[in-house]
Order: C-alpha cells, then structure tokens, then sequence
C-alpha cells in the first residue's frame, strides 16, 4: 500500500498534461544483484525481467528489483535516457532509490526492439547502499 | 607552407572556440561503488569542451593485507535532457587501471604486485547549476560497463558506479 501511494506521488509529479501516446513492453537480460555472484545471463531468473508502461513520457517500469516511475528522454537517433525514482532492490536489501536507464530503440516494425542499460542507487537496510545494474534486451508497442 | 596551414588551421580553430570549445574545469569528489557495499572515498577531475567530456576519478584502499589504486577514466558526449540547459545525459568509452599491492611478504621475500586495465561503455547523469558567471557547480552520476571480452557474447558484464559533486569553471 505504501509502495502504491509512493508510485502515485512519483506518477502526478512526472505526468505531463499531454497523456495519449503509449508504449508498453517486457525486456529480459542480466541483472547485478550486488550478492558477491557475477550478474550472469541466466534467462530463467525471474530477477531479470522487467514490464514497463511508457505514458505520454513517464516511463513506469516494475521488476523483481524495482518498481520505478521516471522520465523517457528520447533523442531522434533512436537513444532514450529515463531517470527514475523509486524502489530499488539488490541482494543485501531494498529501500528508496533512484535510477538511470540508457537505452537504444533499434528497429520498430510495430513492435519496437530495444536495449538498455541502467544503474541502480538507493539507501537500503543498516546502511546498506543498493547498488544494482542491469542489461536488458526487450520489446515494446508504440501507439505513436 | 606546413607552417601557413597550421597557422590557418590555429587561426580557424581559435576563432570558431569561443562558441564551438566553450571549455570548463573542475574537480571534485565523491564515492565510488563496485557493488557488495565496497564503497570507497574518490576525486575526480575533468575538462569539458563543447560537448566533449574528459572526466578521471581517482581511488583508493589500503588494509594490513592489500592497497589498491584504482583510476577511471571516461571520455563521453554530453546531451541535455529535454529543454533543460542543466540537466545531461553522457554517453562514452572509458577506462579503468587497478593497480593491487598484496602486502604481505610471500616465502620469496618480494611483495605481489599486479596491474589490470579495462574498458567499457561509460554512462551517466550530471547537473551542472551556474553558480556565477564562470563558476558551475556539477554533481555527476556516472557509471562503467565493462564487458567481460569482446569474444564473450553473453550480457553479462562489471560494473562500477560514482557519484561525484565539485565545481567547474569556465574558460
């Protein structure tokens, strides 16, 4: 409940007036835990998977190491930014963070195929700083 | 003739700086992470020119058993955030050199000591606020990717993060 109230928050704050193109989409990859074990690329980890909704440029994404509500940059090479705020996760805690995602929209025949990169920052249980990382390829559909 | 080209070629240069090369300083510190809460203390430099950005940021560590030194450096393009003249994202390659000392002596007698180099995709985040007419003021969050080689085809790769504030100066 309180994790939703935080969401709305981030999601008022960041929701432009305009609210009518859309992008909605599932990518897998690698995620870095921070658990002392190199993030490998282990597809059948339910930890490297993430679904996000792209409205009207607020990006909210949510995944067994986030739940996040941002701000899409898109530039006219296909590159996209998303600084986002949230709950972060790694293997030593989760706690309120925040998060930069680096990606690039590569071919859209409808569906769009895209690839990301994204760092993790966030204060975690007993001075615990989250510090996790991903890369992710995924796909997504474009209203635009 | 060698010296007229590269006078013209100076000539062209210095002209069209002002606005193309408007160089910044400035050095700062901050943290640096490598994950599993191995947070170290850090400063950092760099030198921006245009849009161009050459930022190191330097560490280091030291217990009864090891000292290690560790240099990152990135060079990267900065592209602002939507409308705001503050707010960027960087893009680049950089570079990190660990050098690792293991103090304790082994039966030789000598101390261990090993260099390793690196190189990745370089990303990140800054806000640099003016805070007078040539001064500016920069927090930097910025990342490194590092693949584990160029034959390995899996996404798996290491990963270290900074977050740096100082101030910069214009030239």
């Amino acid at each position: 409940m309180k994790l939703f109230r935080v969401l709305t928050v981030l999601l008022v704050i960041f929701l432009p007036a305009r609210a009518s193109a859309y992008r909605l989409g599932v990518s897998g990859g690698s995620v870095g835990l921070s658990n002392g074990h190199p993030n490998a690329a282990d597809f059948s980890s339910i930890n490297n998977y993430k679904a996000h909704l792209t409205l009207a440029d607020v990006d909210i994404s949510v995944a067994t190491t986030q739940a996040l509500v941002g701000r899409m940059f898109e530039f006219k090479s296909g590159a996209f930014v998303i600084p986002a705020a949230g709950l972060v996760l790694d293997g030593n805690g989760s706690g309120p963070g925040l998060s930069a995602t680096f990606g690039w929209t590569a071919f859209c025949w409808g569906i769009c195929l895209y690839f990301e990169l994204q760092n993790m920052l966030g204060a975690g249980p007993n001075r615990h700083l989250v510090s996790g990382s991903a890369a992710r390829v995924g796909i997504d559909y474009s209203s635009d | 003739m060698l010296k007229t080209r590269i006078r013209v070629a100076l000539l062209a240069i210095s002209s069209t700086a002002p606005q193309a090369l408007a160089l910044e300083f400035g050095g700062g510190g901050g943290i640096v992470t490598q994950g599993d809460d191995r947070i170290s203390p850090a400063l950092q430099g760099w030198i921006k020119a245009g849009r161009f950005l050459l930022s190191s940021t330097f560490m280091g560590e030291k217990n009864s058993a090891f000292a290690q030194q560790i240099a990152f450096s990135h060079m990267s393009y900065n592209a602002n955030l939507g409308k705001s003249k503050t707010i960027a994202a960087s893009l680049g390659v950089g570079g990190m050199v660990a050098q690792t000392s293991v103090l304790k002596f082994d039966e030789t007698g000598n101390s261990r000591k090993k260099v390793t180099a690196s190189a990745g995709l370089a990303l990140g985040l800054n806000w640099t606020p003016q805070l007078s007419r040539r001064m500016r003021f920069r927090v930097s969050w910025d990342s490194l990717f590092i693949p584990p080689g160029i034959s390995v085809l899996y996404i798996t790769y290491g990963h270290m993060q900074s977050v740096t504030a100082g101030l910069g100066w214009d030239l």
